[in-house]
């Protein structure tokens, strides 16, 4: 029988720690909603989307009461948009009057965000594909719920560089068109390499096509429960940091699986997966970047900063693999920079460059991930950052992502404000010599040697 | 501590005590198990007859208590409840929403939790 003991730790991850979990996202096909006149499909999107995530909300609300553990967000992940609009949308306007629809549907559930407005384009990219992506500055800066995604390489494919020069444009005007707000418009637009079908967390959810009908993914937090369990063991060797970590996923992971059962059970949809990820908040203590520099580091970004992270990343995994039937998404520490008061207090103390973020993102679960950067930043070269991180996905067969921010009128000094989760960033420096002609070249970087395995 | 009405609510089959660090701990424990267990914490300051009241209520609702452990941490008050609503009428939402507001009546936090969340984190 549970002990008052165990009790008082689980309540205490919760009250003081911020145990929560983080996201549950119900997935839902579109596929069947495919029609070629336009009108007709935005309506068969609006109907099915409110059809199926009618009860979310409030079974989400259910188990939050019951079980007396935060859900922070509830999501709606679709089928990527390109694909369900290829026949209707015939310029990137037409595909525009979707991620309306998309908003309108996310607000009628009351979900805060609902993701999918994606193309994977990681060998080519079709005429809707292109238009889509064309499409992704206005639809993002004509819509408040709406989460973009782009896949533009893949292990096994190799990387589409004309995706990449194109993207590097896209995140630009994207920048320009939401210029009001911060260039808000960008924190809702992430580009991938090796995107997973099931990633339960915005901005680069969608439903694969893979996936069934309808699925439930959860994704799990709590880096303020890891730091704390390491603050008891300071100063002791590598062996007990790893269990210590280790053991504390899988009581983390328990909670999202339970979780996810519960809200699949009571939502009649089937479980997909648990993402088991430490994603921390702007929140006080809830932060991966103080995990790290419990560990021993002075501050995120010291010699060590990679390997510590590397550590984190590996026990968190191993600890949650075995608290949860099915584990997937991006399933590791995710190291934002406004989303972290930890990561924006080393950028600020000058001891965490996007150099050092880089060679961290090949040893964790995404990527550069909502980094502030100059408005002046050229197009080529996000797009050159963009390459950078898709290599590093590519070549090492994980999930990569960029979600940078070039915030408009703002220059390195400056700090932006995007309010909420989203947190508020230092803008940082980005090298400033040129990549232009490198990225101009156009086609495709071929998939490396490793990829074939037939 | 008083604890004038706590066991006269109960009708359980064992009543143990032991202590731990100093303090004491008692536990009314029940053999059975069934699926419609709910943990009540109650923490904060120290009061006559805090146990008394929950225990009331939970009696007028048909709510079993299964299991008790309480402690007094420099004065203040913190318990744990096992309780089975499996007679209960009452819904998980008004039973928790109520408890609430009586913790608040009596300057503590009461919280309800169905047991799942802790077994499912403590036990493999």
């Amino acid at each position: 029988m549970i002990n008052f003991f165990e009790v008082s730790e689980t309540n205490k991850m919760i009250e003081h720690e911020m145990l929560d979990v983080r996201t549950i996202t119900l997935g839902i096909s579109l596929l069947d909603c495919c029609d070629s006149d336009l009108d007709a499909l935005n309506a068969k999107i609006y109907n099915k989307i409110t059809r199926v995530a009618k009860n979310l909300i409030s079974v989400g609300a259910d188990i939050e009461r019951e079980f007396g553990i935060p859900i922070v967000n509830k999501r709606i992940s679709v089928t990527p948009i390109a694909l369900i609009g290829s026949s209707a949308c015939k310029t990137p306007k037409d595909f525009v009057t979707i991620a309306k629809t998309l908003d309108r549907a996310a607000k009628t559930v009351g979900v805060n965000f609902l993701g999918g407005y994606s193309a994977l384009v990681s060998k080519g990219m079709t005429q809707a594909e292109e238009n889509l992506i064309r499409s992704i500055p206005e639809a993002l800066a004509s819509t408040e719920m709406i989460c973009s995604s782009v896949n533009i390489g893949s292990t096994k494919t190799g990387i589409n560089m004309d995706a990449v020069k194109l993207m590097g444009e896209i995140v630009k005007e994207t920048a320009e068109l939401t210029k009001d707000q911060n260039s808000l418009g960008c924190a809702k637009l992430v580009v991938l390499c090796n995107a997973p079908d099931d990633n339960p967390f915005m901005a680069g959810a969608f439903h694969g096509v893979t996936e069934g009908d309808a699925v439930i993914n959860v994704g799990v937090s709590g880096p303020g429960v890891v730091k704390h369990a390491l603050e008891s063991i300071r100063g002791k060797n590598f062996e007990e940091l790893c269990e210590t970590v280790k053991k504390t996923a899988f009581k983390v992971t328990r909670v999202g699986q339970l979780v996810a059962l519960e809200a699949s059970q009571r939502l009649g949809i089937p479980f997909g997966i648990v993402d088991l990820s430490l994603a921390p908040t702007p929140a006080v203590g809830d932060s991966v970047a103080e995990i790290l520099e419990e560990m021993g580091l002075e501050s995120v970004g010291a010699p060590g900063t990679t390997a510590a992270l590397a550590l984190l990343n590996d026990q968190v995994k191993k600890g949650g693999v075995m608290a949860s039937s099915y584990v997937g998404g991006l399933s590791g520490a995710f190291i934002p920079i406004s989303e972290d008061q930890g990561m924006v207090d080393a950028v600020n103390r000058g001891s965490l460059t996007i150099e050092k973020l880089e060679a961290m993102t090949s040893v964790c679960s995404v990527g550069l991930d909502m980094i502030a950067i100059p408005g002046n930043t050229p197009a080529t070269t996000i797009s050159g950052i963009i390459a950078d991180e898709a290599a590093i996905g590519m070549i090492n067969q994980k999930t990569t992502a960029v979600r940078l921010i070039p915030v408009i009128g703002k220059d390195i000094g400056d700090t932006v404000e995007f309010g909420g989760l989203l947190g508020h960033a230092p803008i940082q420096a980005v090298n400033t010599f040129s990549c232009a002609d490198f990225i101009n070249r156009g086609g495709r970087i071929p998939a490396p040697i490793h990829s074939f395995k037939n | 501590m008083v604890l004038t009405g706590l066991f006269s609510s109960l009708t359980k089959k064992s009543i143990c005590q032991y202590r731990e660090n100093g303090y004491l701990t008692f536990w009314i424990t029940h053999p059975e198990k069934n699926m419609n267990k709910t943990i009540i914490t109650v923490v904060g300051k120290d009061a006559v007859g805090i146990i008394a009241k929950v225990c009331t209520y939970l009696s007028n609702n048909q709510i079993n208590v299964e299991d008790i452990s309480q402690t007094i941490v420099q004065g203040y008050f913190n318990m744990m409840m096992i309780v089975d609503t499996g007679k209960s009428t009452l819904e998980f939402g008004d039973m928790a929403r109520e408890l609430e507001r009586l913790g608040v009546e009596t300057g503590v936090h009461i919280r309800c939790q169905r047991e799942e969340i802790f077994e499912k984190m403590h036990r493999i």
